[in-house]
């Protein structure tokens, strides 16, 4: 029958074509790699147009807005080059990998060092930058430790670190006082016993946001408590928390502070707004933030705020309360296509680099940048949480490991775990068991 | 379900002229065709593959991924949840959704509103109803608040992320979500029911409860064996996006379910191929489904 | 006859609870959209101390709303009109084709409801590449028309069944074409299936997110509202006000079309166009 027919020869060509679909995307990617490489200042033609993904925003009343347009309209305006500036949110990843598939990809990206941009220099999305640090004359420039933690296992530098934070945690002194307590906590009883006294005084002890990634890097750090660095890399990166005795102590600690009542009612299912919104709102007491929440700190809130570290309990690896820095947030990738547009590129990221935006940088978003330039003159204009963040409170803690590198991939079924950790009565066992379900 | 069509012979009679009919949908048909099943079958071939993310290298890997899918306790665990979904969903929402259906078309005070309003969570997007029962459920959320004020503050949970509940709650929604819309569906077919036969019924002394399931039922039967499959491939494939948003298949893995492991693997976990492999046993589960549906609306007659 | 009544009053009750159930995330939804952040957590369930209208100006602007409502439209209205076009001829010839190649092709139809949207998500972006039409409206339009077209021609094909096969008949007798036939006669016949299959479709064509998201991407010029409604989400801290400000706007096409079709569809039902 025709019809019948034709209808067979239809689904067979769709299938020819869907078959040979996947294997040009499979092909595509090896060809780009070995053709690609940056061209010499006078191979490149003049170039009209930069192509920029985001995740830093633009438009609307954002509070990094005005640091980024000092820099673009100075890069424009210098240049006489166009920007064609694109926001994107946490599809970031998804939506740049896809363009780079179809050969359409912007030419710098903006965005943090995660679980998917981890793995673009090594996949051929973007460009080892490790030479042009020193050629922009940005290697006095940006932080040793903050290229360090931008280097890949193959020893690829995957971008250009800019963002910095530190996520200490956050005491209400005033809120403590109300309760009796006169000092902040520095041992685990010493925190467990503040958390008995805030609840007796109808205070909300501690908040986190159980339910993501807050509340995830909070519960990796009680899991690294007991190990050492090299160990915590090793359980971040490969999985095995029921098999290794060290995280087993840490998982075990993280327990008996949780059941004697240490975090708010109704933890996990907490997010990190609604965290902020607590803390801020005086209903609980202690709150681990990073840098980001200061912005959203009345002077008042800031006023009554001493920053510190997670208390440890006798015979930790640590000695001092935790806390975590780093320096993986938002930076500069270049992609391929970028690569040919090498001059135009080094003008825009060099004006990021430039003090008076990080200045405004410091000022608004209350960011610890990852260059070594004095900000002692824009933490004036900064929340004050942010200068003692980077001065008093050095000296009162210890800095655990950051997970973000380590963990990769398994970020989001770790933090499935991890919501799971706050959970009333919820045993080690499960726990380390859905940990090590996240590396299956 | 694949029929193959017999050879014929270009007879002229009455079948012949009205072959030549089913041409018209020969359009559709192509653009079907090349938009929908050239990517299924993609699919069933990525799934032989081991390609991990969109810029990775793809490379032939057989069956390996079904073997790792089929060992997989977290495989195993989102298999029990989508049945747990499914066997609470349908069963409770289907006859509900007759019997508001039927209700509306009894034209009660005010049935004009309750259309509108009922139709509302079809209305709404899935970002948009997310984002409400987010705010409904979470720790300070409505329901919460709405204990507290009533003085059962001991009942509060984190709904959402309470490894008992969470579930419950996607469930829930689901049902908040389709019983509204199905009723109006069922209205709209129930209106065109010849009202003679109530009446009949009525005179004979039957109640309408009587009516409703001895009557329109049994006409509608066909209509609602369609509705039933359509809220099960639906709730099937498509709730992964509401669990996407509210719970992203946690705390734990006590609302992942079969699609969400399709697109948890794809865009958070970067295994392509293992993705598209749960893809093949979701079309397979769908294909199954809808064949025993069939055969129960079927038997009926 | 009081156990009717009571009957009626029980299941009355009942479903205007159930209406009430609905009601209030939609109360809730529009009174928070006039608050902030602070108020939102903490009083959900009061109305605005202040009414901030200001919210509905600033989700306008950051999420930068008049270019993706355009390109919604343009999407929506696009696909809407391809797929009636498609799917009228396909319904009348399906529904009166008494061929066994018509039902065969019907199941195939049904077919379409097999598909998992989520998986086949991939090889639709890996098309959309191939045919060089990465990140269009375009491509986005047509692969919309592909999606909805199961379950619209399923829908009218069932209708245009019901409409009885002499007033065709007679027409042919008149020497009236096939083509005229269904434009003169079964397409008015069955507009209460045709509206039924308008909002249906639109309804996917405008709350759609997922493929909109990775087929056109997150570039302001392109996106659909669906699209540009998460750009109010902040990484780090979110201001629910103006989301839920966003929201509404997204909500209020979607109303007003439900509303207008609405009236159409029922009064042609009641009016008894279509006979069981």
């Amino acid at each position: 029958m025709k019809l019948a027919r034709n209808k067979w020869l239809l689904s067979s060509a769709a299938s020819v074509l869907a078959i040979s679909l996947v294997g040009c995307a499979g092909a595509g990617t090896t060809t780009e790699e070995s053709s690609s490489q940056p061209q010499t200042p006078e191979q490149q033609e003049q170039v009209s147009e930069l192509n920029v993904l985001s995740l830093y925003k633009r438009t609307g009343d954002v509070p990094e807005g005005a640091a980024i347009n000092l820099a673009v309209d100075s890069f424009i305006d210098s240049t006489g080059i166009a920007v064609n500036f694109t926001e994107a949110g946490e599809n970031l990843g998804e939506e740049y990998e896809a363009t780079v598939l179809a050969g359409q990809e912007a030419d710098v990206i903006i965005v943090n060092l995660f679980d998917k941009s981890s793995g673009w220099v090594e996949n051929g999305a973007a460009i080892p930058v490790n030479n042009l640090i020193a050629e922009w004359g940005l290697d006095s420039v940006i932080k040793e430790s903050a290229v360090k933690e931008w280097t890949n296992a193959n020893g690829d530098v995957q971008g250009f670190a800019f963002q910095g934070f530190t996520w200490p945690v956050w005491y209400n002194t005033d809120l403590l006082a109300k309760a009796g307590i006169s000092s902040v906590p520095q041992t685990s009883d010493e925190l467990i016993a503040a958390a008995d006294a805030l609840r007796a005084a109808g205070i909300g002890p501690m908040v986190v946001g159980g339910n993501d990634w807050s509340g995830n890097k909070l519960w990796l750090q009680f899991a690294q408590m007991y190990m050492d660095k090299s160990e915590a890399a090793d359980v971040f990166s490969n999985g095995g928390y029921c098999a290794s005795p060290n995280a087993m102590k840490g998982i075990n600690e993280f327990v008996r502070v949780r059941d004697a009542g240490v975090f708010v009612d109704g933890v996990e299912g907490y997010t990190a707004d609604q965290m902020n919104a607590a803390y801020y709102a005086e209903e609980a007491a202690i709150m681990p933030a990073g840098s980001w929440a200061m912005s959203g700190a009345t002077a008042e809130i800031a006023a009554s705020t001493e920053l510190g570290g997670l208390p440890v309990p006798s015979g930790a690896a640590y000695s001092k309360p935790t806390a975590y820095e780093g320096f993986t947030g938002v930076g500069f990738f270049i992609s391929q296509k970028g690569a040919q547009k090498l001059s135009a590129v080094k003008e825009f990221i060099l004006s990021f680099y430039n003090p008076e935006v990080i200045g405004k940088f410091v000022a608004e978003v209350n960011i610890v940048p990852a260059t070594t330039n004095d900000i002692s003159s824009f933490l004036a204009a900064a929340s004050p949480l942010l200068g003692e963040a980077v001065s008093t409170m050095q000296s009162k803690v210890e800095f655990a490991l950051m997970p973000d590198a380590y963990v990769g991939t398994r970020g989001d079924a770790l933090t499935k775990a991890s919501a799971l950790a706050f959970g009333k009565g919820v045993s080690a066992d499960a726990i380390c068991q859905a940990a090590d379900q996240a590396y299956e | 379900m694949k029929i193959r069509a017999k050879a014929r012979s270009k007879s002229v009679g009455p079948v012949g002229a009205t072959r030549g009919l089913s041409l018209f949908s020969l359009p559709a048909l192509a653009w079907f065709g090349f938009f929908t099943i050239g990517p299924l079958l993609a699919m069933f071939y990525i799934s032989t593959l081991k390609w991990r993310s969109l810029i990775g290298k793809s490379e032939p890997a057989g069956l390996a991924n079904y073997e790792k899918l089929f060992g997989s306790d977290v495989f195993y665990a989102s298999l029990a949840n989508t049945a747990f979904q499914l066997g609470f969903m349908i069963p409770i929402m289907i006859p509900l959704a007759f019997m508001v259906g039927y209700y509306i078309t009894l034209k009660p005070r005010g049935h004009r509103v309750l259309r509108v309003v009922l139709f509302t969570p079809g209305l709404i997007s899935i970002s948009a109803t997310a984002m409400v029962f987010y705010a409904s459920l979470g720790p300070q959320g409505l329901v919460n608040g709405l204990l507290d004020s009533i003085g059962l503050e001991d009942l509060t949970k984190p709904w959402l992320a309470s490894q008992d509940t969470a579930l419950l709650m996607i469930v829930l929604i689901g049902l908040w979500q389709g019983i509204g819309y199905t009723a109006v569906l069922f209205a709209a077919r129930l209106e065109s029911v010849n009202r003679d036969l109530y009446e009949a019924a009525k005179l004979d002394g039957a109640s309408e409860w009587r009516i409703m399931w001895r009557i329109a039922f049994p006409i509608s039967l066909d209509f609602v064996g369609t509705l039933t499959m359509l809220q099960f491939l639906w709730t099937l494939f498509g709730s992964a996006g509401l669990i996407l948003l509210l719970t992203r298949g946690g705390p734990g893995l006590s609302t992942t379910t079969l699609s969400l492991l399709v697109y948890q693997k794809a865009f958070f976990e970067n295994d392509l191929g293992y993705s598209q492999a749960a893809g093949v046993v979701l079309f397979a589960i769908g294909l199954v489904g809808m064949l025993v549906i069939r055969t129960l609306v079927k038997a009926r007659y | 006859m009081k156990r009717i009544g009571l009957g009626r009053l029980a299941s009355g009750t009942l479903v205007w609870i159930y209406g009430l159930l609905l009601a209030l995330p939609i109360y809730f939804l529009l009174t928070s959209s006039l608050k902030e952040n602070m108020e939102i957590f903490q009083e959900p369930f009061a109305l605005p101390t202040e009414w901030l209208f200001s919210n509905y100006a600033e989700a306008w602007e950051r999420a930068v709303m008049l270019k993706a409502l355009a390109n919604s439209i343009f999407v929506s209205a696009s696909a809407e009109i391809i797929t009636l076009a498609l799917v009228i001829p396909a319904s009348y010839g399906l529904a009166r084709s008494r061929s066994k190649l018509a039902l065969f092709l019907e199941r195939v139809f049904a077919l379409g409801f097999l598909i998992p949207a989520f998986a086949t998500l991939v090889p639709v972006l890996l098309l959309s590449i191939q045919l060089g039409l990465f990140q269009t409206r375009e491509f986005l339009t047509l692969f919309m028309v592909a999606s909805t077209l199961p379950l619209s021609v399923i829908l009218l094909t069932q209708f245009m069944r019901t409409i009885p096969a002499e007033l065709e008949e007679s027409a042919m007798v008149d020497g009236l074409s096939r083509l005229r036939i269904m434009w003169h006669i079964y397409l008015p016949l069955s507009l209460p299936g045709v509206s039924m299959i308008v909002i249906l479709n639109f309804l996917a064509y405008w709350n759609e997110f997922l493929f909109s998201l990775v087929l056109v991407g997150s570039n302001a010029d392109n996106r659909t509202i669906q699209v540009a409604l998460p750009t109010l989400i902040d990484q780090t801290k979110t201001e629910f006000g103006p989301l839920l400000a966003g929201t509404v706007i997204t909500l209020i096409p979607v109303y007003l079309l439900y509303i207008v079709l609405n009236r159409r569809l029922e009064g042609a039902l009641t009016a008894g166009a279509i006979k069981g």
